[in-house]
């Protein structure tokens, strides 16, 4: 989808920040006013190059602290640059922290009118598009009581609604959306979507890889504030990914899995291996699942993993590609996870259960079950799977018994 | 551009306005309340155990609209200035993470003190109204007493609030520094009952000029010499281009340092 001809809507040349550190906070108002350097540095960004054009989602992935919030920074005219040049055309709305702008004393109606106007709109826009913020935040009569009563939630509700419905001409979101509940979620990322396709310019920095995927074309990796890849996000997501597993294999933990955050609206209780913790080759397994949640409207899907005990990933059961679930309609749920036969010959397994949103990719919660079942034996079986193979005497007619 | 900034401006002042008094009974009956209560303790102290009286020369005999005359301005710069010197680090979330003119944080706060004496003015005529002593033929002075107003408590608001980011003791050296203005003016006490030798210094102070526009405004008197305004006129102009200068020349850091 890019159009070598547009000229581009955000472009970065030779851009670089430095960050100055001081020893004293009074050092920068000198050094502010005389221009005299009293700092040490560090530098955020070094010499990055990249263009977006009209229409499309970039994408920008890296480690923490690899120059990601300082790039988005800049080009929301947050933070300065310390040299090189941004370019930036039409209207640029940020999204940096979500509801950062909201005030707690004044409601949630007076916080729309507020944070749409840091956001550029004016005050006939503001009032054209209250209805529709209104509607996409769902929060009703809520909307006239002070943010303070408000749940974290619905603060997140608020936020995303009047970010995803002021679109500018180029929209900068930094992580913003991997909060939130799974159904939240996907009615924003839809919303965003149709936003890119309509023409808007998507700006997009996160560690959901998965995000990246779906709304960016082309992708930035940055590495300790430097361009490691450019590119169509196909190729340069599955390069930062084969990075990140080489690094976790040379004893640096990567962190696997996303804690569920603690205001969850739904939550595994209990996790129980019916068939007890040995297992016998050539019998079932069955693991019962059981969960609540705060909404019976929710729906789920679970996702079980089977891990060796020095995390070599065995197995894994995913109840959306089993075609089973997603489960609704209940706020306490129980679910049975048959498997009728393992092939595994020795060892001792670790249970992953996570609890996932119905688009089968937000988690609500992660269970794990160290030691969940050890595999008993008769005799010492060499390798790792029982395979099901025979084995067959050829009468040859050409051999001397013919 | 302007048009949004106004917009944006009246939503910044509404934010402050109706943030301080939420969730309190009174409510923003508080601005009329403050400056009453300060009116009546120094009118105790100053009039009925001091006995200091406006005395030769001053439009009024009665102590408490004389004092209310000065308090009235007074009370704004105060409230302006003070607030305006946390207005960028209260809102640390703010300018760390949108990307606004954050000008419009100190200007906000400034109208927001404007607005409450106004209100306290807006009483203030009332009372005058009812015992008999109002006269308007003054008022228009407020034409030129409000505009300079605006540009010193703006100045200084806007100096100290780009300092305070870098040096947060400004807000404490403020708070001693206007407690002593306020006594070097003759806000409690008319300029009469200075000594001699000290007077001339109390005329080089700005707020002196401010305070007798204002008298003369609500008292139905007319404008004072150009020459005893000139403190004012000149250390007006002069800090909103200082404050402003400085606080453009340090806004890009404020993201980074707070």
């Amino acid at each position: 989808m890019t159009h070598p001809h547009n000229p581009p809507v955000v472009s970065a040349e030779d851009l670089s920040k430095t960050y100055r550190v001081y020893a004293r906070p009074a050092d920068r108002l000198f050094e502010a006013l005389l221009r005299r350097p009293r700092h040490s540095a560090f530098h955020a960004l070094k010499g990055v190059n990249f263009e977006v054009e009209r229409g499309e989602g970039f994408g920008i992935i890296g480690e923490n602290g690899a120059g990601k919030s300082t790039l988005l920074k800049i080009l929301a005219g947050v933070t300065a640059k310390t040299s090189g040049e941004v370019r930036l055309q039409g209207s640029v709305a940020s999204i940096l922290e979500l509801g950062s702008a909201f005030h707690p004393e004044l409601t949630g109606r007076q916080n729309i009118v507020l944070n749409a106007a840091m956001l550029g709109l004016g005050r006939i826009e503001v009032d054209e598009r209250m209805p529709r913020i209104i509607e996409f935040s769902e929060l009703g009569s809520f909307l006239d009581q002070p943010i303070k009563t408000y749940s974290t939630g619905m603060v997140m509700r608020l936020g995303f609604a009047i970010a995803t419905q002021v679109e500018p001409d180029v929209l900068i979101i930094d992580e913003a959306l991997s909060v939130g509940d799974g159904y939240f979620q996907k009615k924003c990322m839809v919303h965003l979507k149709r936003y890119v396709d309509s023409g808007g310019t998507l700006l997009i920095c996160s560690h959901a890889l998965y995000y990246i995927s779906a709304f960016c074309e082309r992708s930035l990796w940055l590495r300790d504030g430097r361009v490691e890849a450019l590119g169509p996000t196909q190729q340069v997501v599955p390069r930062y990914e084969a990075f990140l597993d080489a690094k976790s294999d040379h004893g640096e933990e990567a962190p696997e899995i996303v804690a569920a955050p603690p205001s969850a609206p739904a939550r595994i209780d209990d996790v129980r291996l019916l068939t007890g913790s040995t297992y016998r080759h050539g019998r079932p397994l069955e693991l019962e699942i059981r969960w609540s949640c705060d909404d019976s409207e929710m729906a789920f899907h679970l996702c079980v993993g089977l891990n060796r005990p020095d995390e070599v990933e065995v197995a894994s059961f995913l109840s959306h590609r089993s075609g089973a679930g997603p489960w609704s309609g209940r706020t306490r749920h129980t679910v049975r996870l048959s498997i009728p036969e393992l092939p595994l010959v020795k060892n001792t397994f670790k249970l992953y259960v996570f609890l996932l949103a119905e688009d089968g990719l937000h988690i609500h919660d992660t269970w794990i079950v160290e030691d969940a079942f050890n595999v008993e034996y008769e005799e010492y079986p060499f390798g790792i799977v029982h395979i099901p193979h025979q084995w067959v005497p050829i009468n040859d007619p050409g051999s001397d018994d013919g | 551009m302007l048009k949004h900034s106004l917009f944006l401006l009246g939503e910044f002042t509404r934010r402050d306005f109706k943030g301080r008094y939420a969730g309190s009974a009174l409510g923003f009956l508080w601005s009329f309340v403050q400056p009453l209560w300060s009116l009546a303790l120094f009118t105790f102290l100053f009039s009925t155990v001091m006995k200091v009286s406006p005395g030769i020369g001053e439009r009024t005999s009665n102590f408490a609209i004389f004092l209310f005359c000065g308090l009235l301005p007074w009370m704004a710069m105060q409230e302006g200035i003070l607030r305006a010197t946390t207005a960028i680090t209260d809102s640390a979330t703010l300018v760390k993470k949108m990307s606004f003119p954050s000008d419009l944080l100190v200007w906000a706060v400034v109208f927001a003190a404007l607005l409450h004496e106004a209100i306290a003015l807006g009483m203030f005529l009332f009372v005058l109204g009812v015992t008999g002593q109002f006269s308007a033929s003054g008022l228009w002075l407020l034409l030129l007493a409000v505009p300079l107003q605006v540009a010193l408590t703006a100045g200084l608001g806007f100096l100290s609030a780009a300092i305070n980011v870098f040096l947060r003791d400004t807000a404490q050296i403020n708070t001693m520094l206007l407690q002593a203005w306020f006594y070097l003016t003759p806000i409690v006490y008319p300029l009469s009952l200075v000594p001699e030798r000290f007077r001339p210094f109390l005329e080089l102070n700005p707020l002196t000029g401010l305070v007798t526009l204002y008298r003369e405004a609500l008292l139905g008197g007319e404008l004072p010499p150009l020459l005893s305004l000139a403190p004012l006129i000149i250390s007006a102009a002069v800090s909103l281009v200082a404050g402003i200068c400085i606080f453009r020349r340090l806004r890009p850091a404020f993201a980074d340092e707070i």
